[in-house]
């Protein structure tokens, strides 16, 4: 999968979780940046996308990700 | 020595001048004299407890490089030296604070299973302070490990980040991230600083002086004698308990944190006006922060990550475990632990109804309104002195005295006109200021942009401190009641 | 950087500056207050101090104060005795024994009395000195010297340092004193409080004390008797009445009898009396009502008089 792709399909799985209106992520966007994206929310988003892209990450993988782009790095390794 | 003793300010004077004066141009000198006036700090509390301090510091030390090399090179040998790292400080803390604790609870256990502990041999002494730094050692590791931090390539900064005299006692709980950066450049002797340091001392002196200390006589002579009071006066002192409780400990945080300020290095917050919550969840992001965000970081997210395909169930499960924890970390009895699982409950139903209660506010506009917002903050108040009661009492079954006490025999309460004299208008004060606070009004008094105004304020308020403040450490006239 | 350190210096010392002064001003009222109180309202500690001219003298805590009637006690003692000696309670909410010995002391320097009845609490001579009691001798610490000697037995070192600040020496205390001098309170007779009410729901559960006796009360008390000894004054000790379980086993209690037995000092405890301890003549667990005082004190001159 490429990575523009891997972006599509999280904004879209943000706006589902997160209930927004539209949704355009970045590699540097991080839970400051989208009020509605708390603690308790953030696990769903990850339930979420592992569902999503069928995959399965370790709580420490988790625990690391400080924003958007390591979260899509993540992703990509899982699916090679 | 107690931060708010004649003995500590000669301390900070002896320690600030040569690091202002002497070491100024050198991070390196001011960190070393930073260190040693933290061991001698921690050594006129507990000096035997020194050596304790020193090892372990220097365990972590190795540890966190250890971590890091292998974070690259053996990713499972760096997950098992984390986990040692954890273990070895929950294993601290369990062996001087809890281990006393399980052997007497359980010793009836142990003697159906033909061993004989003899309760004397588990006359264990706990390190003053130990709650609050294994809590930093322990950041210290899971950081480097989810490489959120580089660990420490200079022993001293890393051994004064762990040892750091204002807030080793009783925190507020640094996160190394945090704190060892500010650590590689050298503190200059800064106005905005020191002003605002001395502004946050002096207010932290303030509530613990004029508002907790002199509330505990009373609720002291109360709550230790409950047997002979009646509901009312029950009621009352625990209502007093809980503001003792938050003016105690939030003064002294205002007075670690000053210090620091005015040493030029900032700490973490611990209280954020917690009884303005409006609801008990919201208190528990407000309350003892340092702890609260610490036990969420390194317990509930991880628990919640775990249990993430067990959908809200596993969520709420991970919320009442994490309560339960923060209940249990105050120390070594039952009544701790239901005080965190009351907590625990309440948060998990305030959780479950979150959706609902979210659609609720919006339909009728209600989170503005001051019908909706008043009442919220006061049954929360009311929850938390519940927890408090709980919290307090020295087993259950004086908890469920108590609880049950208060449930008839409401009549004439027992009154102190020094404590209602002198505390009630020191009350008013800081309920003024908090809603003034809150409402961000923060232009009056010590915030004046006004320097007569800013002056006469902590000039007063020195005055209130040495004129109706208890100066004897809360003792009560009452003692014999 | 010196511009900063300037500046912090200068409001430092300004603030430091203006409390002094302050502390000074605030001295110069607060003495005056203090002595024109003595005048108006005398009670307590201030009474023995400063206008001590009774002939027989309670000292006590406030228990004392509400259970004892000193016209009662006069009445008897004059009608037996054909005496017209005038009687005054100085008992008082915080008072144990390091007021009973300053009192006593300072009531040798006016006039000495005849009968000093000592009431005292069953735990009086355990645990700590209570720091916080002590705050209200701090206002005549330079003024009379036994409550200077008294303060530096059982205060710290600190707290010698500490007097010389006005603000401390009156901590607390210049609430009181100013709302007596500005209103001042005459409605209690020969120092003596009485009460209303009733005790209706009361428990009187075991409890045990084990507290140690305090060494130096031990050492007050001693001293108290033995000036009251050396100064032909009859002194009787007397325990009033509680709605509390009292243990009688407490290293306290039992070094109160000591003390007594060894000095020969009448010893009277109503503590376990049955027609005292009942709620309907408590105003609360530990001071009686009005009825109950007039009953206890009747009790009390009674046994009194047969020991003079």
């Amino acid at each position: 999968m490429e990575k523009n792709e891997i972006f599509e399909k999280l904004n879209e799985i943000f706006i589902d979780v997160l209930d927004l209106d539209e949704c355009n992520l970045t590699d540097e966007t991080s839970a400051n940046d989208i009020e509605e994206w708390d603690s308790l929310s953030h696990i769903q988003l990850i339930v979420a996308i592992e569902k999503a892209f069928k995959i399965k990450f370790t709580s420490l993988e988790i625990m690391k990700w400080n924003n958007v782009g390591e979260m899509v790095n993540s992703i990509e390794e899982k699916l090679k | 020595m107690v931060v708010n003793s004649v003995i500590f300010w000669l301390f900070f004077a002896v320690v600030s001048i040569p690091y202002f004066v002497f070491f100024r141009k050198s991070c390196r000198g001011q960190n070393l004299w930073l260190l040693l006036a933290s061991y001698f700090f921690y050594g006129w509390a507990d000096w035997k407890m020194i050596p304790l301090l020193t090892i372990i510091t220097v365990v972590f030390y190795w540890l966190g490089l250890q971590i890091e090399k292998n974070n690259v090179d053996n990713p499972k040998r760096a997950s098992h030296l984390t986990t040692l790292g954890v273990v070895l400080g929950v294993g601290l803390l369990f062996y001087f604070k809890y281990l006393g604790f399980f052997v007497q609870e359980f010793a009836h256990l142990f003697d159906s299973f033909g061993l004989k502990t003899n309760l004397s041999t588990f006359s264990i002494i706990m390190p003053i302070g130990i709650s609050f730094f294994t809590f930093k050692l322990i950041s210290y590791v899971i950081e480097t490990h989810r490489q959120n931090i580089q660990p420490s390539r200079d022993f001293v900064q890393f051994a004064t980040f762990i040892a750091f005299f204002p807030t080793i006692l009783s925190g507020p709980i640094d996160r190394p991230g945090e704190f060892i950066p500010q650590l590689s450049q050298s503190r200059k002797f800064n106005y905005d600083n020191v002003a605002e340091g001395a502004r946050r001392i002096v207010w932290g002196l303030f509530l613990k002086v004029c508002i907790a200390d002199r509330l505990f006589g009373y609720t002291s002579a109360i709550l230790d004698n409950y047997t002979h009071h009646n509901a009312t006066s029950i009621l009352i002192a625990s209502l007093l308990y809980s503001i003792e409780m938050y003016t105690d400990f939030s003064g002294y945080s205002e007075m670690a944190i000053g210090v620091s300020q005015i040493l030029g290095l900032k700490v973490r917050e611990n209280f954020h006006r917690p009884f303005l919550s409006q609801n008990c969840s919201e208190y528990w992001r407000r309350w003892h922060m340092s702890l609260t965000t610490w036990i969420t970081d390194y317990i509930y997210m991880p628990l919640n990550v775990r249990f993430r395909d067990y959908g809200q169930y596993g969520m709420y499960l991970a919320i009442f475990i994490n309560l339960v924890v923060i209940g249990a970390w105050h120390g070594a009895n039952w009544t701790f632990v239901l005080f965190g699982a009351y907590h625990g409950l309440i948060l998990v139903i305030i959780a479950a109804t979150e959706k609902r209660r979210r659609k609720f506010e919006k339909k009728y506009s209600l989170k503005k309104k001051a019908y909706y917002k008043y009442p919220r903050m006061l049954l929360t108040f009311f929850l938390v002195t519940l927890g408090l009661i709980i919290f307090r009492a020295n087993n259950l079954s004086e908890c469920f005295d108590i609880i049950h006490r208060l449930t008839y025999n409401y009549s004439f309460p027992f009154t102190n006109k020094t404590t209602f004299v002198f505390g009630l208008p020191f009350i008013l004060l800081l309920i003024f200021k908090e809603f003034k606070d809150e409402n961000k009004y923060n232009i009056h008094f010590l915030h004046s942009k006004r320097l007569p105004i800013r002056l006469m304020s902590i000039f007063l308020l020195l005055i209130c401190v040495f004129l109706c403040g208890n100066l004897d450490g809360g003792q009560f006239i009452y003692f014999q009641f | 950087m010196k511009k900063s350190f300037s500046k912090i210096l200068i409001y430092f010392t300004a603030i430091v500056l203006g409390l002094y002064c302050f502390d000074c001003i605030f001295g110069i009222i607060m003495k005056h207050v203090a002595h024109k109180n003595l005048e108006k309202v005398p009670c307590g500690l201030n009474y023995c101090l400063n206008a001590a001219s009774a002939d027989v003298i309670i000292l006590g805590s406030s228990s004392a104060r509400a259970n004892i009637v000193p016209q009662l006690i006069g009445d008897s003692i004059n009608s037996h005795l054909g005496t017209q000696y005038s009687v005054y309670n100085t008992g008082n909410t915080y008072q144990d024994f390091p007021y009973f010995y300053c009192e006593m002391k300072s009531l040798m320097d006016r006039k000495i009395p005849k009968i000093v009845i000592l009431d005292l609490q069953p735990w009086t001579l355990s645990g700590p000195t209570n720091m916080s009691a002590l705050k209200f001798m701090r206002p005549y610490y330079n003024t009379n010297s036994h409550v200077k000697e008294v303060l530096d037995d059982n205060e710290t070192f600190l707290h010698k340092v500490l007097m010389n600040f006005e603000m401390y020496k009156y901590n607390e205390e210049f609430f009181d004193l100013l709302s007596s001098y500005l209103n001042p309170k005459t409605k209690y007779p020969m120092g003596f409080w009485a009460l209303d009410g009733e005790e209706k729901d009361y428990e009187i559960l075991p409890e045990n004390d084990n507290r140690e006796v305090n060494p130096l009360s031990k050492q007050e008390f001693e001293k108290t008797i033995q000036i009251a000894l050396n100064n032909n004054v009859k002194l009787f000790v007397s325990i009033s009445p509680y709605l509390r379980y009292i243990d009688r086993n407490s290293p306290a209690y039992k070094e109160i009898v000591n003390m007594c037995k060894k000095y020969n000092i009448p010893f009277f405890d109503y503590s376990n009396d049955l027609e005292l301890v009942k709620g309907e003549l408590f105003h609360d667990t530990m001071h009686l009502n009005k009825k109950g005082a007039t009953i206890f004190t009747k009790k009390l001159s009674t046994q009194l008089l047969k020991s003079l």
